[in-house]
């Protein structure tokens, strides 16, 4: 399936601007902060709105499952009849919805869609999108309205699904993009920024977020430490980007020990999207 | 399946109690008429503080004219009723996702329109038959028999007048965010179309349909044109309906 040169308008407002990309087997995921046209994109593949220019080859043969940010549910429907519901519409017979609805983690209980919880709802969403077997998966956020085991849950079964259909999925957070996606693409104000693996995007940058009980370091003396390209503040934690870990890790250690102040939290990962927007456009 | 779509909104409709009480409401206000006509005289004694002596003549209205008013209750305060009943039908599944969710399987907006129209059409329909059947009871038990063909032709075209009034409704609704706005742009197209008739000798409008479904009671109309530009008018309705129905808000 290809994306080309779609561009979709409001008005005045652009939210896609000349949009261009092909859809790879595996998981994609469509990375971008909110309101950069992540929901706007897949509204046009799943064919739901039209692009104001431009086009999207060959998503008119594929069967395709979309799972909106809100789950499109029927209120008064349980989980088994809306299951039931999807089967009818699409003409697929024989199907177990029990079985389905275990395969994305969800009990059938017998209660009306609009008394679940958000990850019930999330769920019972993955599996009406599934009901038709798609080849292609469409997802948007669907692991926002979850706590951290649903979100594992469903992380883990995206990496299962990605191996018989192309799923492309949004988050605005950049770990679970690396979690189940082989491909990302990243989005910001309608605009592709780029394209490419994770590790592409991040390159061997990392961050090792600081909080001291006194917090008494300047941003000049954070800068100072090897390593360190980028220094951010949010309350009293400090993120600090690096493209030499160990080294800074080690060093940062060793200022604190020297200066004898006390550590509340230290924490190494990615980079924020935030911070990975600003590298990109810089 | 073709007829999932409808079999889907009977259900919601028997969970949401539509089913029930948008025939009752029609049955109790058909009802009312012949109730209220034939105790009006000891309503207005009990209630009227009238000085000793007095005397109310009031005429017995013949079982026409009963049915006449009961129709007249219908065509107003019943159809308000129906449309109430439909107005966020779009705009309900509209703000769910679910209409959204059905283009992207690629399911027909003529099969959506179809359904939903459907639905309502026939819950209109069985709602005025019934209380066209309330209406006729109270008339017989409490006044006298009347023609029943000419009875059956007039409870045809209330029906007809409904399903029409729906359709043009079911046109605004597709089109326009707000079951509000739908309703409102109905009712007032309503009311000018029927201020207008008043004025202008066209009977072959299907704004005619509800008045001759009175006056049919009372003696002969030309039936066969208001028949036919109502189910033109329906069936282009439904055309425009399902050519451009609005799937997802417009800023979406």
């Amino acid at each position: 399936m290809n994306v080309k040169q779609l561009t979709k308008q409001f008005g005045s407002f652009t939210a896609l601007d000349d949009v261009s990309f092909s859809l790879r087997p595996g998981c994609t995921s469509l990375l971008g902060e909110n309101g950069a046209g992540k929901t706007t994109l897949l509204n046009m593949i799943a064919r739901v709105t039209t692009p104001t220019s431009g086009q999207i080859v060959g998503h008119d043969a594929i069967r395709i499952g979309y799972l909106p940010q809100r789950p499109a549910l029927y209120p008064s429907l349980t989980p088994v009849e809306t299951i039931r519901y999807a089967a009818e519409l699409t003409g697929v017979t024989g199907i177990d919805p029990v079985k389905l609805l275990k395969r994305v983690g969800l009990e059938p209980v017998d209660r009306p869609a609009a008394h679940l919880s958000g990850g019930m709802r999330q769920r019972l969403g993955i599996a009406q999108a599934l009901v038709h077997d798609p080849e292609l998966l469409l997802l948007d956020e669907p692991v926002s309205a979850l706590d951290p085991r649903g979100r594992r849950e469903v992380l883990d079964l995206l990496s299962d699904l990605k191996r018989e259909r192309m799923i492309l999925y949004s988050t605005h957070v950049l770990p679970d993009a690396e979690e189940a996606s082989d491909w990302v693409l990243l989005l910001r104000q309608g605009r592709l920024l780029m394209e490419g693996t994770v590790t592409d995007l991040l390159g061997s940058k990392s961050s090792i977020q600081v909080r001291l009980f006194n917090d008494v370091v300047t941003e000049d003396e954070w800068r100072t430490l090897p390593g360190v390209n980028h220094v951010t503040r949010s309350g009293t934690t400090w993120e600090l980007e690096t493209d030499t870990k160990d080294v800074t890790e080690r060093a940062l250690l060793q200022m604190l020990l020297e200066r004898g102040l006390r550590l509340q939290s230290l924490h190494v990962g990615h980079p924020s999207l935030e911070s990975l927007f600003l590298e990109v456009n810089a | 399946m073709k007829t999932a779509i409808f079999k889907q909104e009977w259900i919601e409709s028997w969970r949401n109690k539509r089913m029930i009480w948008v025939p009752i409401a029609l049955m109790l206000l058909a009802a009312m008429q012949p109730l209220t006509l034939y105790f009006l005289p000891d309503i207005l004694a009990s209630g009227g503080n009238l000085p000793d002596g007095a005397v109310i003549e009031i005429p017995t209205p013949s079982p026409e004219e009963v049915l006449m008013s009961a129709s007249e209750q219908l065509r107003q305060i019943g159809l308000l009723v129906v449309l109430l009943s439909a107005m966020h039908t779009f705009s309900h599944e509209r703000s769910l996702g679910t209409l959204a969710w059905l283009k992207s399987l690629n399911i027909p907006a003529t099969r959506i329109v179809l359904s939903k129209w459907g639905h309502y059409s026939l819950l209109a329909v069985i709602a005025v038959a019934l209380a066209q059947l309330s209406a006729a009871y109270y008339t017989i038990v409490l006044f006298e028999s009347f023609d029943v063909t000419d009875f059956l032709v007039a409870t045809g075209l209330l029906m007809l007048h409904f399903v029409v009034q729906l359709s043009i409704f079911f046109l605004f609704a597709a089109l326009l965010e707000s079951g509000l706005v739908a309703l409102v742009i109905t009712l007032a197209l309503h009311f000018i179309m029927s201020l207008l008739l008043g004025w202008l000798e066209w009977d072959w409008m299907p704004w005619r349909l509800g008045s001759l479904s009175a006056e049919v009671l009372m003696g002969e109309s030309i039936l066969v044109w208001p028949i036919v530009s109502s189910v033109l008018l329906i069936a282009v309705t439904l055309f425009v309906a399902s050519k451009r129905l609005l799937f997802i808000s417009r800023s979406s």
